[in-house]
């Protein structure tokens, strides 16, 4: 099974959601270069972050549109011959999520958009208990909505 | 049962290697932002139901869809029907501009790459549609943008016929 963690920006409040739920921590700059990493924010793919102790890939991704990926991922696995994928999205919603895109494309600015990188860093982690509750939240819906197939549940 | 290795093209960008029989059938999904105007036109091209001149106002709003979609519409993906190869045509509003790379690496995630030909037709998008379309969708005032829609359709239609030729010769053949 592969988790996507899906929000409004893949390489911040995202990766904090992804890195929660796989290390329980909070300890972000262990993301390394990951962590508000542009191109990879640009690319618009998913990104591969680690494996869980289950050995289920997690990756994260960020677009402008997250809330309709679980949708889109739905009606792509109701047409194709396949059946039920091998892939749970995780969409992470939060507050303020606006302010980091914002943050995000000023980062852009040549020279000074590296004061834009830190300061979306900064903003999105000073944030990072509503983004683990908001997604704590999500994947205990999730659990309850596939209970056949329940997501493994590392929060305590 | 003959079976080869054709490669199947998705979008502009994007081509993967799929293992597939020749008896397989493709799935063409066309999308844009709306998934009501140039996604419609690309799907029913492709279906054969428009010809290649381009076609007058009554044709246009008889298709279904074709600037009738709601917000609900948005991440749902709408049959056209079966083009001449047996082919299902499907058409998707995705609420991004950009939503291409995105797509076909959620299906190859989902591992069904290879069953699924996404077409982006936002490059097809001129102003005068985008801008109908917005006034008609976007605010729902059909009456102010349902012309310039009509317009815009009619101008991006050319494009639109040749996207189709070239996904379809694509497909076939193993595009880059």
């Amino acid at each position: 099974m592969n988790y996507l963690f899906v929000g409004r920006n893949g390489m911040f409040e995202t990766l904090i959601a992804a890195w929660h739920y796989l290390y329980k921590s909070c300890d972000i700059e262990g993301a390394g270069e990951l962590w508000g990493n542009l191109n990879e924010e640009k690319k618009k793919t998913a990104v591969w972050v680690d494996k869980d102790k289950k050995g289920n890939n997690i990756y994260v991704l960020g677009v402008t549109n997250y809330v309709l990926v679980p949708g889109i991922c739905r009606e792509i696995e109701k047409v194709a011959r396949a059946g039920r994928s091998q892939l749970e999205i995780v969409p992470v919603q939060v507050k303020g999520e606006n302010v980091t895109a914002l943050l995000v494309l000023l980062s852009r600015i040549p020279i000074i958009g590296i004061i834009f990188n830190n300061w979306a860093k900064q903003w999105t982690f000073l944030r990072r208990q509503t983004i683990i509750a908001s997604t704590k939240e999500m994947l205990d819906r999730l659990e309850y909505s596939h209970q056949k197939q329940p997501v493994p549940k590392p929060w305590h | 049962m003959q079976s080869c290795i054709r490669h199947v093209c998705c979008g502009n960008t994007l081509s993967m290697p799929y293992k597939m029989k020749e008896d397989d059938k493709i799935k063409y999904v066309y999308f844009d932002y709306g998934g009501s105007h140039s996604s419609v036109l690309a799907s029913f091209i492709h279906i054969g139901r428009l010809g290649g001149r381009s076609p007058s106002k009554q044709e246009l709003m008889q298709l279904p869809y074709f600037d009738k979609t709601t917000p609900d519409d948005f991440a749902k993906m709408h049959p056209a029907g079966n083009d001449d190869k047996g082919n299902e045509v499907f058409f998707l509003g995705t609420k991004s501009s950009n939503f291409e790379p995105t797509i076909n690496n959620l299906a190859e995630l989902m591992g069904v790459a290879g069953e699924f030909c996404f077409v982006s037709t936002m490059n097809y998008v001129n102003p005068i549609l985008r801008l109908g379309g917005w006034m008609s969708r976007g605010l729902s005032q059909p009456w102010l943008g349902r012309w310039l829609v009509i317009r815009g359709a009619k101008s991006a239609y050319p494009s639109l016929v040749k996207l189709v030729e070239k996904t379809k010769v694509k497909s076939i053949q193993g595009g880059t």
